[in-house]
């Protein structure tokens, strides 16, 4: 059986297709729901709206916990990634833009909802990143407060929970993330090389 | 805007075209996402456009380019299901038993997206042309790439 035979059978059995009632369709109409593409860039605009005001949570937490300051370098770490990441929600935002469902052809949609996954998969292995470097340094400097003969421990325990970090993160890493990014990668490539035909 | 003129107008292009609607529906869903809510993103994006469309091309290559669009590009971050109205259709049937046919089906769904573009359209007697209208390839690239696609599910059954 092959593309051809399935043609000539491929007809026939569409005859019988189920059929939806007009109330049905009526309020489908009527609910005016958002569809799933106007609810993803209604996300990410609210992502970006959001994280600007982010970059004062430091500085607000050092007034507040006299105890337990923000260290410098946490504090431009994390003012930095929330900056970072203002930018990275604009880039999202412009490649749903380009998905034009109702304008463009299904390839540039195509191209683009790809890009936007790909920017998902990025943003969560960075963010995991992100939080190992903040909860290491934002728990760190805390071992000056810790009497001597505890500071031994403490250091066990860091090392030990960073080993544990980085294993898991290699793990995510080549399990996950390098296996679903090859492939979207790949599909990418195939998109760019039919456009590169169709010219 | 959308008056009831226009929303008779549109029950009427739906009811005409649902086939169109339907294949392309169940061509793309998968365990991920089911029938039912492709068929209503679907049915959103194509009364979203009814106002604008203006007869530039046929209704029926309109209509598979949206549909198409909508579920190539169907993407939720999170897996929960979002509150549709249900359909009391199960459009998951196939009318046939052949195991052939459902072999070659199988095939079918391992192929990426554009490829099962092109294989719908295909069995669905479009022209190249036509073809080429609603997918954003040249008729030659169509050509070539119908080619592949055959070769591929050659392959694949062989294996």
């Amino acid at each position: 059986m092959d593309l051809d035979n399935l043609k000539k059978v491929w007809n026939e059995n569409q005859q019988d297709l189920p059929s939806i009632t007009d109330d049905k369709l009526l309020s489908m109409l009527k609910s005016n729901g958002r569809t799933a593409l106007n609810k993803l860039r209604l996300w990410e605009l609210i992502g970006a709206i959001v994280i600007l005001p982010l970059t004062g949570i430091p500085l607000i937490h050092n007034k507040i916990f006299v105890l337990f300051q923000y260290s410098a370098f946490t504090l431009y770490f994390f003012i930095a990634f929330c900056l970072l990441g203002f930018v990275w929600q604009l880039y999202k935002i412009w490649t749903l833009k380009k998905v034009d469902i109702l304008n463009n052809s299904i390839l540039v949609c195509s191209k683009y909802i790809l890009k936007y996954k790909l920017c998902i998969k990025i943003e969560v292995f960075i963010s995991l990143i992100f939080m190992i470097i903040f909860m290491g340094s934002f728990f760190y400097p805390l071992v000056d407060s810790l009497a001597d003969d505890r500071k031994i421990l403490f250091y066990i325990v860091a090392a030990v929970w960073t080993i544990i970090m980085v294993a898991l993160l290699w793990f995510i890493y080549r399990r996950f993330y390098r296996k679903q990014t090859k492939r979207i990668e790949e599909s990418l490539k195939e998109i760019e090389e039919l456009e590169r035909d169709n010219y | 805007m959308h008056n009831k003129g226009l929303e008779k107008d549109f029950m009427e292009m739906v009811r005409l075209n649902e086939r169109i609607i339907y294949k392309v529906v169940s061509f793309y869903a998968d365990i991920d996402q089911s029938s039912s809510d492709l068929y209503q993103e679907v049915l959103l994006n194509l009364w979203k456009a009814y106002p604008s469309f203006r007869g530039e091309s046929k209704l029926s290559t309109w209509i598979y380019r949206i549909s198409l669009n909508t579920c190539i590009t169907f993407f939720r971050r999170s897996k929960r299901s979002v509150t549709y109205s249900a359909l009391n259709i199960d459009i998951s049937d196939t009318p046939d038993d052949n195991e052939n046919i459902k072999e070659l089906y199988r095939l079918i769904n391992k192929l990426d997206k554009i490829e099962k573009a092109l294989v719908l359209l295909y069995l669905d007697e479009k022209p190249y042309k036509e073809i080429a209208d609603i997918t954003g390839l040249t008729v030659t690239n169509v050509a070539t790439k119908l080619n592949r696609i055959k070769d591929k599910l050659k392959k694949m059954s062989n294996e």
